[in-house]
């Protein structure tokens, strides 16, 4: 467990843009918003919509931002993620990222 | 892994370049209990041997049983959490309008509170909080408790105002409300499943502001559903205190598509307040219920009455003249009372609806900044998300959707957020109807589980 906690820290600091130590207030602020409707945990019995828990930063990241412009179809996702800003994205799926699934 | 483990643990590692979310990666079970999120709080000075802070919590509905839940996970176990709640497990109100057309049954919106004291570490109390002393910062129970809080969440959700002549405790049982989830939930649905065909069905809809605004047309809906099915020949009538509803246009478009709303037959038909909709009083003998101008019988009557604050909020001086509960949105902290936090229906949240989703939200700011106040540090900036689905039909589903910020220390929508599901969108509504029930499954899981 500490070797696998290590190298999360190693990726953390580098895609992060936090200062070593600083808590991600931003993305848990933001994020715990979603649980609402994305799952805190992958035993909620709900198969959609997609738990995010986990999930690459990137790949939540672009996919945020595609809602936002309205690249990528969606029935929902598109007005919530007009709602933030880039900085607001990056740190949430800093966030999801960093987090474990169950 | 236990906190106190886990707080052991990163001062034998070293806490400096630790970083929100580190411990994710141990993807343990008791990550539900020692959150990553949470676990980053305990790095800061621990309050050493002192005595834990203690939050008591009043109300376990959506508002009330989220704020203890992630207050025990924003300080990593390190508050300590009661929720006093006389209920032995919790039906929802979301949901129920689906029980009540009989798409699902009541188990389905039946939670315990089994993990939040075994997973979460939260003291559950089975009783009625009776009062509020903020001076001795102190609730007292019906069964003769004393509990001492250093902040208290008030989370009482709704309580009925005396708007409708005769419609008294005892009517309730003959013409349930069914806006608490429960017994009146699974009595409403009984007396639909024992009217014959060809009745009416009334609803009574309450004016502004009220939990769950498109609550009503939903039940309109999931009725006319059940109706349609096995006692075509009958119909709703609403009588609305207002002149409009959450999501009208797409309710409209949904009841022309499915009920023939619109037509001679239609299955709804709707009253507003400007055609003599609002309720006035009731008969209950007759099974008539009386407007200004003119009277309706019905074979099943559904009364959801005006509302406000619940008791202990009145009783407590947490509300003005309006009836509900004035708070500061940075913690929701009351403004009339110091350490008591108020959260969900009861309090004055607008432009956030009074709904479970938007209760869930705001609990979550509240008890982020509540560990930060006892924690001694910095604020944290709000935000805040509602999101609603109703169903139409079961494969018909409907949302609106908005994202919300503090703007001069008001909850504020963020511009060009949110809206309504874009209407002529077959496609779009089947896969909503999924998403509602889907929905529902993870709040109640972020909630309760």
């Amino acid at each position: 467990m500490k070797g696998r906690i290590i190298a999360a820290a190693t990726v953390l600091l580098f895609v992060s843009g936090l200062a070593p130590g600083e808590e991600n207030l931003r993305g848990r602020t933001i994020g715990s918003a979603c649980f609402g409707c994305h799952g805190a945990g992958s035993d909620s019995g709900a198969a959609i919509p997609p738990i995010i828990v986990g999930a690459p930063a990137q790949f939540i990241e672009g996919s945020l931002k595609a809602f936002r412009e309205d690249s990528r179809p969606s029935t929902i996702m598109g007005r919530i993620a007009k709602g933030y800003t880039d900085e607001d994205i990056a740190a949430v799926a800093q966030y999801f990222s960093t987090l474990g699934g169950n | 892994m236990t906190g106190i483990k886990r707080r052991r643990f990163l001062k034998m590692v070293g806490a400096a370049p630790v970083a929100g979310g580190l411990l994710g990666g141990c993807g343990d079970k008791s990550g539900q209990v020692d959150s990553p999120d949470a676990a980053m709080e305990s790095i800061a000075p621990a309050p050493g041997k002192q005595a834990k802070a203690h939050v008591v919590v009043i109300g376990g509905g959506f508002g009330g049983t989220t704020a203890a839940k992630y207050i025990r996970k924003f300080s990593a176990n390190g508050v300590d959490v009661t929720l006093v709640e006389p209920k032995q497990s919790f039906v929802t109100c979301p949901g129920s309008n689906w029980v009540i057309g009989g798409l699902r049954d009541i188990n389905f919106i039946t939670h315990s509170y089994a993990p939040l004291q075994d997973k979460h570490g939260v003291s559950v109390v089975h009783d009625r909080a009776t009062s509020i002393d903020p001076d001795a910062q102190t609730v007292t129970l019906a069964g003769g408790d004393t509990l001492k809080y250093d902040r208290l969440v008030v989370s009482p959700g709704i309580a009925f105002r005396d708007n409708i002549e005769g419609y008294t405790t005892a009517a309730m049982e003959k013409m349930p409300h069914a806006w608490h989830g429960g017994p009146q939930t699974t009595l409403l649905r009984q007396q639909l499943e024992a009217m014959p065909d060809g009745g009416t069905v009334i609803m009574a809809a309450p004016p502004d502001p009220f939990r769950c605004p498109p609550g009503p047309p939903e039940r309109a809906s999931m009725i006319a559903g059940y109706l349609q099915k096995y006692k075509p020949k009958s119909k709703v009538l609403i009588l609305d205190a207002k002149d409009k509803f959450s999501k009208q246009g797409l309710f409209i478009e949904g009841w022309t598509q499915h009920y023939g709303y619109g037509t001679d037959n239609s299955m709804i038909e709707w009253i507003p307040a400007s055609k003599d909709g609002a309720v006035r009083a009731v008969d209950v003998e007759g099974m008539r219920v009386m407007t200004e101008f003119g009277e309706h019988t019905g074979d099943v009557i559904n009364i959801i009455p005006a509302q406000k604050a619940g008791d202990i909020a009145a009783m407590s001086g947490l509300t003005d003249d309006s009836g509900w509960c004035p708070v500061n949105h940075l913690t929701w902290e009351s403004t009339l009372v110091g350490n008591v936090h108020v959260i969900g229906d009861a309090a004055i949240q607008s432009p956030l609806p009074k709904s479970g989703y938007a209760a869930n939200s705001e609990a979550k700011v509240c008890a982020a900044n509540i560990v930060r106040l006892l924690e001694g540090k910095s604020l944290i900036d709000p935000n805040w998300i509602n999101t609603c689905y109703s169903l139409i039909t079961q494969q018909h589903g409907i949302s609106v959707a908005m994202v919300y910020t503090l703007v001069d220390g008001k909850v504020a929508k963020v511009e060009g957020a949110g809206g309504v599901s874009k209407s002529d969108d077959p496609p779009g509504r089947a896969l909503e109807a999924s998403y509602a029930v889907d929905w529902y499954q993870n709040i109640t899981y972020d909630i309760f589980g």
